[in-house]
C-alpha cells in the first residue's frame, strides 16, 4: 500500500537552548492585571504557580518579538530588550538568529515564526545573495504542507544513464532514492563522540538518508545501521577494502587531499568496485575545478557521485569561494562535459538553514549535506574555540534519544520549508529545481548588469 | 446588596473625622449596610425601615468630615455608590444624565473620552455626585462656575412618601441642594457639562497675609475676563506641601495664592496687578505641582495621621484678620493651624483650616473641641458654617434663615412625614444632642482667644508624641478620601469595601487594636491582584502593598489561606467587564493623562 513519506516529530526541549532572543522585563509599574498573559500567544506570560495573583516572571525564550505584550500593558510595565547572552552566540556566519532558529525548529518541528515583521535586510552575503522566485505563491492547490497536491522532495543518489544503447542488456547503474535531499555528516566539526555520532546515524536511518562517517570513527554497535552509512576515508589512509564494513555499505566516499596521484586513486577506485559491486562511489572534492585526472574517474564510471567539501562558513578550502559560486561551477563545468545528468552533486559546508537547501539544489546540486546544522539542533553554540569538556551546551552528556529526536524534528521543519518553498515555485518535484537558474536572482549578478557600464573597467562596485 | 457583618458596618459607618471611642460607642447602632442598585431597592428599604421602626441614613462615599452619617438613631444605611449608571449623555446639547451615586472620577472619566468636561467638580474626586449636592457643592473652579447647582438641570428624589422630579427653575429646587439627605435619596441628575478647556494656573507669592488679602479682593474683582479658580494657601499650609516635596525643591515661608484661567484675555492685566501688589509669581512646576494637589486636600495626612479641623464660608475681606487670630490662637495652644482658601465669589471664600493632632486619646478629644473654638473665631468673623452635618448643629441658625427652615420643613413633611431619613439631623434636631452640643460649642468659646494653663497641659501630654510610631503602618492616615475604592479591581468582584485598601487599613487598625477578624471577613485581606493601584491614587502616598502582605500574614496565621477562593477571585476578576473596561482606560490614559491623578 502506498504510504506517503513523513517525518514523525515531537517536542524535545532542552535546558541549555533556553535562550531567547529578547529579554523582557517586568518592572515594579505591574499591574498583575493578567493582560500580558491573554495577548501572548506563545506562552510567555503566566501566572505564578504558587501565588496566582502574581505574575511570574517572563519565560524570555518563548518570546517571538511580537510586541503584543508590550503594546497591550495598561501600565506600560514591560519593557524589551535584546538578550545579552543571544548575542554571544555563534560567530558572523553563523549568526545568533541562525542558532536560535535552529533550535526552535530542533524542539517542535515546526517552521519557526519570528514576531513583529522582517524589516530588513533584504540581501547580505553568501546565501543571501540570493532570491527564490516566489511567483506562484497565490495557488490553493499546492499550498505547500497543507496542500492537496503531493510534492515530492525525493531525489536519487548515483549514476543515470546517458542513454540506453542495447535494450536486451539494460545493465542499470546503481543508484538510490532518499526521501529528503538532505544528507547528514555524523561526525561535525570532526568530533568522534559516540554519544552524538550515534544519534546522527540513527536519525539518518529514520530518515530514510545516508549518514557520512569516517572510517576510524566505525565501531560495531553501528551494524544495524550499515544500510544508511556512507563511510568515508581519505585517500592517504586508504586500507581493508576487503573487510567490513567497507563490504557490507551502500555509499562509499574517498576524500582526495590536496595532493593526490590519479593512479593511486584508479587504483583504489577498482579496488573498492571490485570489492563492492553495489555501493555507491563517491569523491568528496574541496577543490572547485575538476581537474582531468578526477574527470576521469567520473567518465570512466568510477565514481557515481561528487561531493563538494566546503568549510563550516560555506567558503572553500581552496581559494575561497563561496559554496553557491563552487557549485555552480562544478554545474556549469559538468553541463559543458554533458556529464551533469549522469553524475550527482553533493554539496557539504556552510548549509546553514531551511532555506539554504533549495538555494544550494537551485545552484545545482542534487543534495546538500547537514553538518554543523546538526550539533546545532543538538544544543551546540557555535563557539569560537570548541572545548568539549568545557561545552556550555554539554554536548558530551547529551541524551541519544533527545539529540536523534532533535535532528529529525529540525529536518522535518527543513523539509517543510522546502515543501513551502517549492509550491511558491509552483514546482512538485524538488529534482525539477536542481541547477534552475532562473527560479532565482543572483544579486550580484543584477547588480552587474545594471551597473556594468558604468564599473566597466574596475568591475562590479562592492 | 446587604451586608451585615459588625465589621463592614463600622467600616462603612467610618467618616473621615473620628469620634473618640467614649462619643462613638454612646452613639446608636446601625443595623446594616443596604446596597441599593435601583429606585425599587430603595423604597424596598423603605418600606423594610418603616416596619422595623429604623431610620435610613443616605451614604455616599463618606468623604463629609461634618458628620453627615453620623447615626443619631437606630438605623441602616444606605450605601448609594452602587446606583452609577450614565442613563443618557447628549453630546450636541452637552448634558449628561445619570444615577446619583456615580463617582466624580468616574463621570470626568467617561467625558474626557468625548473631549467633555465638568464645569466644577469637589476636591474629593472620589466622592459621588449625589453626596456633593446633598452637602458641599464648592470645589474646583467654583469661582468662576459658581455652586454646582447652577449646573445641575434636574434631579430625581425618591423619598419615602413620593417619587419626584425637580427642575432648576422650580421654586424648591435650592432646597434640595444641601439637604443632607433629610428629604429625600437624590436618585437621578442631569448635569452640564462643556467642552474641555485647558487650565493655566498661576501661582503668586506674597510676604505676608495683608498683602495677600488685597491681593485677593483685587483679582477677585477687577479683571476684565476672570479666573475660574481662585485660592489661598497660608505659609503653613504650603509648608504641609513642602513635607511631599524633597528638599531641593520648596515653597517659600510665604503666603500663596493660586489663579487659574480658561480664559487668558486678561493675562497682561493679571501679571500687571501681580506686580502692582508687589507678588512674586512662582517657578511653573510649583504652580503645575500645587494646582495638581487640589485632588488631594489630605495629602498631609501621610506625615500627620490624625488632621482635624474646620470648614466655614467667611466673607473675604475678613480673610485676613481671620487668619492672623487662628494664628495667635494656634500659637497659645501649641498647635500649627494651616488655612487653605477657595474663593466661591468675589466676596466670599471656603476656608479650611486645619491641624494636626496627636495619638494620644485624650490629646485627640481636647483637639476635637477646640475645633469648635476655631469655628468660634470664624464665626466672629462673619463666617457660617460650610455644612451642618452633626457636629454645627450649634450654628444652624447661621446656615439657614427662618424663612428657609419653614421651607425645608415643609418639604419634609411632603416627602418623609415619619422622619426616616437622617433624623435628628438639621430638620428635626434631638433636644439632648442638639443641647449637648450647643454646650460645648458655646463652652469652646471661652477659649477661641487662648487659654493660660491650657497650652502646657496640651504640650505635656503631646511630649512623647514621636515615640508612639508604630512598626507597620499608620492606618489612621488614610484620608479617608475614597480613591482606592474607585479604582480597585477587586472591588468589582465584591461590593464590599472591606475588600478595598480603606476596608484593609481598617482591618489592620482592628488588628492593631488588639481585636481578631473573624475568618469570613480574614478571607477578604487575601482576595487582592497587587497591582499597586491603590498605593498610585492614595491621597495620603501611603506605601500600601508591603501592608498587605503583613497583613496576609497575620491572617494566614490565625485563619489559613483560601487557596480556592483566590483561584476564584482571579477568574471572576479578569472576567469582570468592569475590569476589563478599566485596563481599557489606563492603557488609553497612562500615556499622558493619567499623571494628572496619579500622585506626583
Amino acid at each position: 500500500m502506498y504510504k506517503r513519506y513523513h517525518i514523525e516529530t515531537s517536542l524535545v526541549e532542552l535546558s541549555t537552548t533556553k535562550i531567547g532572543k529578547f529579554e523582557i522585563i517586568r518592572n515594579d509599574a505591574c499591574l498583575n492585571c493578567g493582560r500580558c498573559m491573554t495577548h501572548c500567544i506563545y506562552d510567555v506570560h503566566k501566572r505564578d504557580s504558587d501565588d496566582p495573583r502574581m505574575m511570574s516572571d517572563p519565560v524570555n525564550h518563548l518570546c517571538k518579538n511580537c510586541f503584543s505584550c508590550i503594546q497591550n500593558c495598561p501600565y506600560h510595565a514591560l519593557e524589551m530588550v535584546m538578550n545579552k547572552e543571544f548575542e554571544k552566540l555563534g560567530n558572523i556566519y553563523w549568526t545568533p538568529q541562525i542558532i536560535h532558529t535552529i533550535w526552535n525548529e530542533a524542539e517542535e518541528g515546526k517552521i519557526p515564526v519570528f514576531g513583529a515583521g522582517y524589516r530588513g535586510p533584504f540581501r547580505g552575503s553568501g546565501f543571501d545573495d540570493i532570491w527564490t522566485d516566489m511567483s506562484e505563491i497565490v495557488r490553493p492547490t499546492r499550498d505547500g504542507i497543507h496542500g492537496r497536491e503531493y510534492i515530492a522532495t525525493s531525489v536519487d543518489l548515483g549514476r543515470k544513464l546517458p542513454w540506453i544503447s542495447d535494450f536486451a542488456r539494460l545493465d542499470l547503474p546503481n543508484s538510490y532514492e532518499i526521501q529528503i535531499p538532505m544528507l547528514l555528516d555524523a561526525s561535525p566539526l570532526g568530533l568522534n563522540s559516540r554519544g552524538i555520532i550515534s544519534p546522527i546515524i540513527r536519525a539518518a536511518h529514520k530518515l530514510g538518508t545516508f549518514a557520512f562517517l569516517d572510517i576510524e570513527n566505525y565501531f560495531d554497535e553501528l551494524k544495524p545501521y550499515l544500510k544508511s552509512l556512507a563511510l568515508r576515508c581519505s585517500l592517504d589512509k586508504i586500507t581493508h577494502f576487503d573487510q567490513s564494513p567497507w563490504k557490507e555499505v551502500d555509499f562509499i566516499e574517498i576524500v582526495i587531499p590536496r595532493k593526490f596521484s590519479v593512479s593511486e586513486l584508479e587504483r583504489a577506485l577498482k579496488k573498492l568496485k571490485s570489492e563492492n559491486r553495489t555501493a555507491l562511489i563517491s569523491l568528496g572534492l574541496t577543490n572547485p575545478s575538476l581537474s582531468t585526472g578526477i574527470f576521469k574517474q567520473f567518465k570512466e564510471e568510477r565514481a557515481d557521485i561528487l561531493n563538494f567539501h566546503a568549510d563550516n562558513d560555506g567558503q572553500s578550502i581552496e581559494g575561497n569561494i563561496f559554496i553557491c559560486d563552487s557549485i555552480r561551477k562544478l554545474q556549469l563545468d559538468l553541463v559543458k562535459e554533458r556529464m551533469r545528468g549522469e553524475i550527482t552533486i553533493l554539496a557539504k559546508g556552510g548549509i546553514a538553514a531551511a532555506e539554504h537547501v533549495p538555494k544550494i539544489i537551485i545552484c545545482g546540486a542534487d543534495a546538500a549535506v547537514l553538518d554543523l546544522s546538526l550539533l546545532v539542533a543538538a544544543g551546540c553554540r557555535v563557539c569560537k574555540v570548541c572545548k568539549i569538556d568545557d561545552c556550555p551546551a554539554e554536548l558530551e552528556k547529551l541524551d541519544p534519544e533527545t539529540t536523534e529526536q532533535r535532528i529529525i524534528n529540525m529536518i522535518c521543519a527543513w523539509r517543510d520549508q522546502l515543501l513551502e518553498i517549492l509550491s511558491a515555485m509552483g514546482i512538485r518535484d524538488v529534482r525539477r529545481l536542481r541547477g534552475e537558474k532562473g527560479r532565482a536572482m543572483f544579486y550580484e549578478e543584477i547588480e552587474r548588469e545594471s551597473f556594468e557600464f558604468i564599473f566597466k573597467e574596475n568591475g562590479p562596485a562592492k | 446588596m446587604i451586608l451585615d457583618s459588625s465589621l463592614e458596618v463600622k467600616l462603612y459607618a467610618k467618616e473621615s473625622v473620628e469620634l473618640p471611642s467614649i462619643l462613638k460607642d454612646r452613639l446608636p447602632r446601625i443595623q446594616f449596610i443596604s446596597q441599593p442598585e435601583s429606585i425599587d431597592d430603595i423604597r424596598e428599604m423603605f418600606s423594610y425601615a418603616r416596619k422595623n421602626k429604623l431610620s435610613i441614613i443616605p451614604r455616599g462615599a463618606a468623604t463629609y468630615g461634618m458628620g453627615g452619617i453620623t447615626p443619631l438613631r437606630r438605623s441602616i444605611m444606605a450605601d448609594l455608590t452602587h446606583l452609577n449608571r450614565i442613563l443618557d449623555f447628549d453630546e450636541k446639547k452637552k448634558t449628561i444624565h445619570f444615577e446619583a451615586g456615580l463617582r466624580w472620577w468616574d463621570l470626568k472619566y467617561f467625558l474626557k473620552n468625548y473631549s467633555l468636561d465638568l464645569y466644577t467638580y469637589p476636591t474629593s474626586l472620589f466622592s459621588t455626585v449625589g453626596g456633593w449636592l446633598s452637602t458641599g457643592g464648592y470645589g474646583v473652579n467654583s469661582f468662576r462656575y459658581g455652586h454646582i447647582s447652577n449646573l445641575v438641570d434636574s434631579i430625581e428624589i425618591v423619598a419615602p412618601q413620593k417619587k419626584k422630579r425637580i427642575n432648576r427653575k422650580d421654586r424648591d429646587f435650592k432646597y434640595f441642594m444641601e439637604a443632607e439627605g433629610q428629604l429625600g435619596i437624590i436618585s437621578k441628575v442631569k448635569l452640564r457639562i462643556r467642552d474641555t478647556e485647558a487650565s493655566k494656573p498661576y501661582l503668586v507669592f506674597f510676604n505676608n497675609t495683608s498683602e495677600a488679602a488685597g491681593f485677593l479682593s483685587e483679582v477677585s474683582k477687577s479683571l476684565k475676563t476672570p479666573p475660574v479658580h481662585i485660592s489661598y494657601f497660608d505659609r503653613h499650609r504650603l509648608e504641609h506641601k513642602n513635607l511631599l516635596l524633597n528638599a531641593r525643591v520648596s515653597f517659600p515661608k510665604m503666603e500663596g495664592i493660586l489663579v487659574a484661567f480658561e480664559d487668558l484675555s486678561s493675562e497682561a492685566e493679571f501679571l500687571s496687578l501681580v506686580k502692582r501688589k508687589k507678588g512674586i509669581l512662582a517657578e511653573d512646576y510649583m504652580t503645575a505641582f500645587l494646582w495638581n494637589e487640589r485632588y488631594f486636600p489630605f495629602s498631609v495626612k501621610h506625615f500627620h495621621p490624625s488632621i482635624l479641623g474646620c470648614e466655614t464660608i467667611l466673607p473675604i475681606e475678613n480673610l485676613d484678620h481671620y487668619i492672623t487670630k487662628t494664628r495667635k490662637f494656634g500659637k497659645n495652644y501649641g498647635i500649627l493651624l494651616s488655612t487653605e482658601a477657595t474663593l466661591i465669589s468675589g466676596d466670599e471664600a471656603v476656608v479650611f483650616t486645619i491641624f494636626p493632632s496627636g495619638p494620644k486619646k485624650l490629646v485627640h478629644f481636647i483637639h476635637l473641641f477646640l475645633t469648635y473654638s476655631l469655628t468660634h473665631i470664624a464665626s466672629k468673623c462673619g463666617g457660617k458654617p460650610y455644612g451642618i452635618g452633626t457636629w454645627n448643629l450649634p450654628l444652624l441658625e447661621k446656615k439657614f434663615s427662618d424663612k428657609d427652615t419653614k421651607e425645608y420643613l415643609r418639604l419634609k413633611k411632603e416627602l418623609d412625614p415619619l422622619n426616616l431619613l437622617n433624623p435628628a439631623k438639621s430638620f428635626s434636631p434631638d433636644w439632648r444632642i442638639a443641647y449637648f452640643l450647643k454646650i460645648a460649642y458655646s463652652m469652646s468659646g471661652l477659649f477661641s482667644n487662648g487659654n493660660p494653663f491650657f497650652k502646657p497641659f496640651l504640650e505635656m501630654l503631646s511630649a512623647n508624641h514621636e515615640k508612639h510610631k508604630r512598626s507597620l503602618l499608620e492606618p489612621d492616615a488614610c484620608a479617608n478620601c475614597g480613591a482606592c475604592i474607585a479604582i480597585c479591581p477587586a472591588y468589582f468582584t465584591n461590593s464590599s469595601e472591606i475588600i478595598t485598601a480603606k476596608g484593609k487599613l481598617f482591618l489592620l487598625k482592628q488588628l492593631l487594636n488588639g481585636s481578631s477578624i473573624p475568618e469570613p471577613v480574614a478571607e477578604n485581606i487575601f482576595l487582592c491582584l497587587h497591582c499597586h493601584l491603590c498605593e498610585y491614587v492614595c491621597q495620603s502616598k501611603l506605601t500600601l502593598v508591603p501592608v498587605w502582605d503583613k497583613l496576609e500574614a497575620i491572617a494566614e496565621k490565625t485563619s489559613g489561606r483560601p487557596e480556592e477562593k483566590i483561584d476564584e477571585f482571579i477568574k471572576k476578576v479578569e472576567s469582570h467587564p468592569a475590569y476589563t473596561q478599566l485596563l481599557d482606560s489606563l492603557s488609553a490614559s497612562s500615556n499622558n493623562n493619567h499623571r494628572e491623578i496619579k500622585n506626583v
